[in-house]
C-alpha cells in the first residue's frame, strides 16, 4: 500500500472523484459505463494480476512474491477441484 | 448459550491481572506493556522477573506468525550471533540447498505475555531474519516492510502511521461456525456475548504495550472488532499480529474458538480491516491535511491515493488472497463516497480527517477483504457485503 501510495505521489497521478452513489447497488453494466473497473474476480485473477505487476516485483522482490503466487495458484488449484455438496445436490440428477 | 463462561472468564482475568500486575507497570488499573531499548535493559528485566522462556516470533510470507522459545541461558548468545534455524521448513523461505538461517531478536519489542504458559513467565520478542552472511533476508516481511519505510525520507516524510480495525468470529469450538450470539453492530449485554472475552483481550493487548481505542460487536452474529490506537508501521505490524495470536489465544484459553478467516458464514458480513493510513512530514504535521480542502485532503494525498487505487488490482492477491475474498466483494476502483460505509468499493474518507492535523492521524481510509493472516508488509482492508 505504502510502494503504490509512493508510485502515486512519484507520478502526481490524478485522483478521480467521488463516486457519491451507492455501488453496492449498481449492475455491472452501470459500473462500465461510468468507467469504474472492479478488483480481481477471482484468486487466479489476482495471481496473474500480480504477477504482471512491476511494482509488485520491486515492492515484494522475486523471492517472495513468486513464492507467495505459487502458494496461491496450488490454494486456488485445491479449490477448483473440489466437489462441494452444494454442487452435488445441484447436479447429481443431470 | 449457557452462561457458564462468564465465570471461567472472570476467573481466568482475576488470574491475568494478579499475575501482570507483578511484572508491568500499572497505572490507573491500565497495564502499560515495557518499554525496554537495548539488549541490557532486556537481560537485566529477564533476570530481575525470573523469567524461564522468551519466545521469538518472526511472520513468514504467508503472514502466519512463527515461534520458538529460548532459555534464559542462550538470550544473550541470541543477541550476539542470532539463533540459526531450518529456513526451509518455514513456508516461503530459503529453498533446500541453502536453508541455515539466523533469528536476531529485537530488544525494543520485548514484552511480557500476561499469562503463563505451563509453568512459564514468559517475554516475547520479535526477531529479524538474517542470511548466513549477515544480511537481513529478503524472505522476511518485517525487512521488506523496512525497505519501504527507508524510501519515505526521499520523498520528504517523517513516518508513516497505521490504525487497524481488524474483526473476527467467536465460535464455540473449532469444529463447526456456531455462534455464541446472534447479536449486532454495537449490540448490547446479554445479547452480546463477547463482552466478556473482550475486555479480557483488552486488557492483555494493554498488557503488552498496544494501546486499544475502542471495541464493539459488529454487524454479524458472532463477530467483534478492536481497534487498535494508530502507532507507527513498523511497531503497528508487530502489534496487528499479537493484536490477532492474543485474541484467538484469549478465547482458547476460555474455552471458545476466536478467527480471522474472512467469510464464515452464509447470510453474514465477512470479516474486513477498515485500515486508517497516514504519513507525517515531521512529528505533528500530517502530509495528508489541508484544511482548505473541502475533504480536507492535501495533494499528496490525493495522489498517494489514486497510487493505491491504480495499483489495487495488482495488490489484491498478497493482500487478500483466499479463494473467498477474491471475487467476493464487488470493490471497485474508483474513489467513492467519503461518509458511507455500506458494502462498496475502496474509498477515502474525507469523514475521517476532519481534526486537526496535530490531533488526527488520520486522513485516508481504504477498504477490501482480510486474508486468513495478514501480511504485515502491507495492510490493506474490505469490507465483504452480506
Amino acid at each position: 500500500m505504502l510502494a503504490a501510495g509512493l508510485k502515486g505521489i512519484e507520478d502526481e497521478a490524478p485522483l478521480a472523484d467521488p463516486v457519491t452513489d451507492d455501488l453496492y447497488h449498481y449492475t455491472p453494466l452501470q459500473r462500465e459505463q461510468q468507467g469504474i473497473e472492479s478488483l480481481p474476480h477471482d484468486l487466479y485473477d489476482a495471481v496473474t494480476t500480480a504477477a504482471g505487476s512491476e511494482l509488485m516485483r520491486a515492492t515484494l522482490g522475486n523471492h517472495v512474491l513468486d513464492k507467495l503466487l505459487e502458494t496461491k495458484l496450488e490454494e486456488y488449484d485445491g479449490y477448483r477441484l473440489h466437489v462441494s455438496n452444494r454442487e452435488f445436490e445441484e447436479s447429481i440428477n443431470l | 448459550m449457557s452462561n457458564d463462561f462468564i465465570q471461567r472468564v472472570r476467573e481466568f482475568s482475576n488470574a491475568m491481572t494478579a499475575y501482570t500486575a507483578e511484572h508491568v507497570p500499572i497505572e490507573n488499573g491500565v497495564p502499560q506493556g515495557l518499554n525496554l531499548t537495548s539488549k541490557k535493559e532486556v537481560l537485566e528485566y529477564i533476570k530481575e522477573h525470573e523469567i524461564t522462556s522468551i519466545r521469538l516470533w518472526f511472520t513468514d510470507i504467508l503472514g502466519f506468525v512463527k515461534k520458538f522459545e529460548v532459555t534464559p541461558a542462550e538470550i544473550e548468545g541470541a543477541f550476539d550471533e542470532g539463533m540459526g534455524f531450518d529456513g526451509s521448513s518455514v513456508e516461503g523461505y530459503q529453498r533446500i540447498h541453502e536453508s541455515d538461517m539466523i533469528a536476531f531478536p529485537i530488544a525494543e519489542t520485548a514484552q511480557f505475555i500476561p499469562f503463563q504458559v505451563g509453568p512459564a513467565r514468559c517475554i516475547r520478542m520479535f526477531a529479524e531474519i538474517r542470511s548466513p552472511d549477515g544480511t537481513p533476508y529478503v524472505g522476511d516481511p518485517r525487512v521488506i516492510l523496512k525497505q519501504q519505510l527507508a524510501r519515505l525520507p526521499e520523498h520528504g516524510f517523517s513516518h508513516m502511521n497505521i490504525g487497524p480495525e481488524a474483526e473476527f468470529f467467536y465460535f464455540a469450538s473449532d469444529t463447526a461456525p456456531d455462534v455464541l450470539d446472534h447479536a449486532g453492530y454495537f449490540d448490547m449485554v446479554p445479547v452480546d456475548v463477547g463482552d466478556d472475552f473482550r475486555e479480557a483481550t483488552r486488557f492483555a493487548l494493554q498488557a503488552m504495550g498496544i494501546d486499544v481505542e475502542y471495541m464493539h460487536h459488529e454487524v454479524a452474529w458472532s463477530q467483534h472488532e478492536i481497534d487498535l490506537k494508530y502507532k507507527d508501521a513498523l511497531r503497528m505490524a508487530d502489534n496487528l499480529q499479537t493484536y490477532k495470536w492474543l485474541v484467538k489465544e484469549i478465547a482458547r484459553r476460555n474455552g471458545i474458538h476466536a478467527t480471522f478467516m474472512p467469510k464464515p458464514l452464509s447470510g453474514q458480513n465477512g470479516s474486513g480491516m477498515h485500515t486508517h493510513l497516514s504519513i507525517f512530514k515531521d512529528a505533528k504535521s500530517n502530509a495528508f491535511y489541508d484544511r482548505k480542502d473541502p475533504h480536507h485532503l492535501s495533494q499528496t494525498a490525493r495522489h498517494f491515493l489514486a497510487g493505491v487505487l491504480a495499483h489495487e488490482r495488482c495488490a489484491w492477491s498478497p493482500t487478500s488472497g483466499t479463494t473467498r475474498t477474491s471475487g467476493w466483494c464487488p470493490v471497485t476502483r474508483r474513489p467513492c463516497t467519503s461518509r458511507g460505509r455500506s458494502a462498496t468499493a475502496p474509498r477515502w474518507c474525507a469523514s475521517r480527517c476532519t481534526s486537526p492535523a496535530t490531533r488526527s492521524p488520520r486522513a485516508s481510509s481504504c477498504v477490501s477483504p482480510m486474508p486468513p493472516a495478514i501480511p504485515t508488509w502491507l495492510s490493506q482492508s474490505c469490507w465483504p457485503p452480506a
